[in-house]
């Protein structure tokens, strides 16, 4: 990862989270959104459950879950860490989520860190929407 | 059992699925289990796999987004007092009884399929091939309920899960509608017997269809052979693993028994008048919205308004249907046509 924003397009082929794109900000954390690719195979999205600020999540760890046609993806973040902030506008509008998923429909902002390289067993994977 | 590469390798073999029959078993096994499984599958320590369960008792089962206190009734929940278990997959509340025949598929990208809502369409022709050979006259309604005759015999979703891929459904042999109805929380209680009437017009059950229900080892055998022919696989008789066993018992069971898990908070409200949106079937569904000192209810087919009515705030108001020609039906007719349609 280098201190220049990445392009969505580059960030698309993250072998964690091939569904995710992120992009360094200007503070050292990462914005993470849903990708343009992701959002058209999904079909039109109904629902979407977005992290808890404030949660650190591992490797692997369900953070956010969208559903389309009665499909839900669990979405881990592609790189293990504490989220800092969420986007509250896919939670009160899923479809926002097709229509800007590299825009507006971002989903949070995280501060990778370390954690203890397991990939946690899914608890309760989300919180309390805005 | 295990696969053989070398087999998996060789041009125009088939790649083996794992077959899981468990039986008759407790709810949280039947519904729960292939979470479990899927935690294999996804690590690639056993082969992809097709599980089939019958649940023992009647139990609820909430779709992953959907709210506890929003969609169950609080007096249904008390009179019954039966398990309530948020599936990791999508698609709306079901009422699930031992009438009710389970299959699970869990799957990697290899040897399955990419995930997503395609994935229900293909795996579907699976279980209409069995019932087609049963003798239950039975299709695909996109995306994923399966009918006979216009009627929902089974209901279907899909996930993403712990890195492997599911596909869930059932289907009814045959149909409480009266507790699939009387299970869903509703805004007054006189919008109840509309509810009742449109769960029993929409949904039908094996032994409606067809006068009789097939016995297990017949049932198993068609869908289990028919979902590996649709799917190009072959499935082997396989047993979980004891990895499998611990992780139902230490990890899945515990999640399901969590107060936390069940009840994960609602979506939010979007703004507007609408308290109710209950998909039947397909696009059959019942709206109801709030109107000042009445609810308004509709029962729609796709963003077509079928019947409205209104009913008064009052406990004991009764349910007045709205003719075609009132201006209650158009103002009823408005509000659906700003409502997302179950189309």
């Amino acid at each position: 990862m280098t201190g220049a924003p990445q392009d969505p397009a580059d960030a698309e082929a993250c072998p964690v989270a091939p569904t995710l794109w992120l992009r360094l900000e200007a503070d050292g954390t990462y914005r993470v959104g849903l990708t343009t690719t992701a959002a058209r195979r999904a079909g039109a999205i109904v629902h979407y459950r977005g992290p808890v600020a404030g949660r650190a999540y591992a490797a692997r760890e369900p953070a956010a879950s969208l559903e389309s046609e009665k499909w839900v993806e669990h979405l881990a973040l592609p790189l293990p860490g504490t989220v800092v902030e969420v986007n509250p506008l896919p939670t009160a509008d899923p479809g926002l989520l097709n229509r800007d998923p590299e825009g507006a429909g971002w989903l949070c902002r995280v501060l990778a860190g370390p954690t203890d390289g397991r990939a946690a067993p899914p608890s309760v994977p989300t919180g309390a929407p805005e | 059992m295990s696969l053989e590469p070398s087999d998996e390798a060789r041009p125009g073999r088939l790649p083996s699925w794992r077959l899981l029959d468990l039986g008759r078993c407790a709810p949280a096994r039947a519904q729960a289990f292939v979470e479990a499984v899927a935690v294999s599958v996804g690590e690639g320590r056993v082969p992809n796999t097709l599980v089939l369960a019958q649940p023992s008792a009647p139990y609820l089962s909430l779709g992953f987004h959907q709210s506890f206190h929003e969609e169950l009734d609080p007096g249904f929940l008390e009179r019954r007092r039966i398990p309530v278990l948020r599936r990791v997959e999508g698609g709306g509340t079901t009422y699930l009884d031992p009438d009710q025949w389970f299959f699970q598929l869990a799957y990697r990208d290899e040897g399955g399929g990419r995930g997503g809502p395609e994935d229900l369409k293909r795996f579907l022709r699976g279980p209409v091939a069995a019932a087609r050979s049963l003798g239950l006259s039975a299709e695909l309604r996109a995306p994923s309920d399966l009918v006979v005759g216009g009627r929902k015999v089974s209901g279907n979703a899909g996930g993403d899960w712990e890195g492997a891929h599911l596909v869930v459904g059932g289907f009814l042999l045959g149909a409480d509608v009266r507790a699939m109805a009387d299970a869903l929380r509703l805004p007054h209680p006189a919008l109840r017997p509309l509810l009742r009437g449109l769960v029993a017009r929409e949904v039908t059950s094996w032994e409606e269809a067809v006068g009789v229900r097939p016995p297990w080892e017949r049932f198993r055998q068609a869908l289990a052979s028919a979902i590996a022919t649709e799917g190009r696989f072959e499935a082997r008789t396989g047993a979980p693993t004891p990895a499998e066993e611990a992780r139902f018992l230490e990890e899945t069971l515990p999640r399901h028994s969590d107060p936390a898990w069940r009840e994960l908070p609602p979506a939010p409200r979007r703004a507007g008048s609408l308290v109710r949106r209950l998909r039947i079937a397909g696009p059959h569904g019942l709206l109801v919205f709030r109107g000042s000192g009445e609810h308004l209810a509709a029962i729609v087919d796709g963003d077509r308004l079928v019947e409205a009515y209104r009913v008064g705030d009052g406990p004991t108001d009764a349910l007045e249907e709205l003719g075609e020609d009132g201006d209650g039906r158009a103002a009823v007719a408005e509000l659906v046509a700003s409502t997302p349609s179950f189309a």
